[in-house]
């Protein structure tokens, strides 16, 4: 007698087939929160990653970032191979060079990283100007480039004229480079105040 | 010892043959690594995966299932330490009384390691090339493991993109005699191409079908007696396989593998389909 079997196999794979398809009304993207029960920061980085194919090959970058406690969010952009990080609310931020050290260790190749951070900005002793971090109260370094400059040309006479006021409350996007003294230090791509909250 | 049913062991031969086909060549996928071969995949430093894999296969002679559970870690950003345990079940009808036989045990554990030694990562994917060895632990039950190891070694390289995957791989197989009896060596090259046709976002839904080609070019075995005229031949064959992602901790693979030609001796079983269904977890 001739033993014979279901041929499994085939019935197998057509469910799989169809199984993304039946789930078709799938919610859109979004940032995935990974600590539950915190706050999102209003400070975030963009990490330009290569060698993003798949989320289930990045699950590496999320199992890192879990592991910081600091970091309440985070999404990937696969087209443009941007991994965008959201802090948890009031913790020290995360240096840059440990982000791109996470980025790597994952199996994945970090090109640059950018940082929005929302503080204040002064004026140190030596005539630099740091972003003081509104949330952790963090000083990043900024880059004295154009940006800056423009910024601080417009913005200085109106706070002349105030200056019994604390200096506005910005929101500053810039590349962000490693830095022995903070977490990083800031090349200002875009300075601009935030709204009175 | 045999687990549940009527355990009768099967010829030794057979029983040699087989053990080494499924637990040495057989190939153990990882990611989008496709299901009948080997790639350049490395999960990343501190990553643990656990596996399950099923798998069958039918030939004129007997049906085998294998069902196997791995974990994975990464030693580094790109190496990678696989350790497999796997129990096979077997059935085939009776030699003498037409009857069928059925029997199950525990196989050699299996050790793999893999090495990404070239990786060009480009903004949404990469080319990447990766060495690996595998090797059995002879300490399985008798009629599933041996007493000698059985080793495996290839390269493997490829391409990961949003849309579009390829892999390409030559594995070389060899078994060490083991009293007289030893399964003969084979050489596999294989290559595949992947096709996402939607990309979904995060926490969504993700599938990539791959179509395989497997060719394999098997000595005979040998025996105390002398070489089995009735083994080896050379064998193409190809693989259509469904990989499932619901989310990203999670990937489901399956796959047909249907023989499109074997120049085999004569008496010798014909192979008919394989499948696989493996899923795994990442922690």
């Amino acid at each position: 007698m001739k033993l014979t079997r279901p041929k499994r196999g085939p019935q197998l794979l057509w469910l799989l087939v169809l199984l993304p398809y039946l789930s078709g009304s799938a919610p859109p993207a979004l940032a995935k929160e990974i600590l539950e029960g915190v706050e999102s920061s209003e400070n975030r980085v963009y990490i330009r990653t290569d060698g993003l194919a798949c989320y289930f090959c990045a699950y590496g970058l999320e199992r890192f970032f879990k592991k910081t406690g600091r970091i309440a969010a985070f999404d990937l952009d696969m087209q443009e191979g941007i991994v965008e990080v959201v802090f948890v609310q009031d913790k020290p931020l995360i240096a840059s060079k440990t982000l791109s050290r996470f980025v790597h260790d994952a199996g994945f190749a970090p090109r640059w990283i950018d940082a929005e951070l929302v503080g204040r900005l002064e004026i140190t002793s030596t005539g630099d100007t740091v972003l003081r971090v509104r949330e952790t109260g963090e000083r990043v370094l900024l880059e004295d480039n154009d940006t800056l400059r423009g910024y601080r040309s417009n913005e200085r006479p109106k706070e002349r004229k105030n200056e019994r006021q604390e200096p506005a409350v910005v929101r500053v996007r810039g590349r962000a480079q490693d830095d022995e003294n903070s977490a990083m230090r800031l090349a200002p791509e875009w300075i601009r105040r935030e709204a009175p909250s | 010892m045999g687990l549940g049913g009527v355990v009768i062991p099967l010829r030794r031969r057979t029983a040699v043959h087989v053990s080494v086909i499924w637990l040495v060549f057989a190939s153990s996928a990882w990611a989008h690594e496709p299901l009948f071969m080997a790639s350049h995949e490395a999960p990343g430093k501190g990553a643990f995966d656990a596996h399950l894999e099923i798998t069958g296969e039918r030939t004129e002679a007997e049906d085998k299932t294998e069902y196997e559970v791995e974990a994975t870690w990464g030693l580094t950003r790109d190496v990678a330490l696989q350790v497999g345990l796997p129990m096979v079940v077997k059935s085939g009808e009776a030699s003498e009384s037409g009857g069928s036989l059925s029997a199950s045990g525990f196989g050699d554990p299996t050790v793999r390691l893999k090495w990404r030694f070239w990786d060009r990562p480009f903004r949404g994917g990469r080319y990447a090339a990766a060495a690996f060895f595998r090797t059995t632990v002879p300490v399985g039950e008798e009629g599933f493991g041996r007493d000698r190891p059985a080793l495996l070694a290839g390269l493997a390289h490829g391409r990961e993109g949003l849309k579009h995957y390829y892999f390409v791989d030559v594995r070389y197989a060899h078994a060490v005699a083991d009293g007289g009896d030893r399964p003969g060596d084979a050489l596999f090259l294989d290559a595949s191409y992947g096709l996402r046709p939607v990309r979904r976002g995060l926490e969504q839904t993700d599938v990539v079908f791959i179509l395989e080609g497997n060719w394999e070019d098997r000595d005979r075995d040998r025996h105390e007696n002398g070489v089995d005229t009735t083994s080896g031949g050379r064998f193409f064959s190809l693989a259509l396989e469904a990989l499932v992602s619901p989310f990203n901790r999670l990937m489901i693979r399956g796959g047909v593998q249907v023989p499109v030609s074997q120049n085999i001796p004569r008496g010798a079983p014909r192979r008919d389909l394989a499948f696989r269904l493996a899923v795994e977890f990442r922690l």
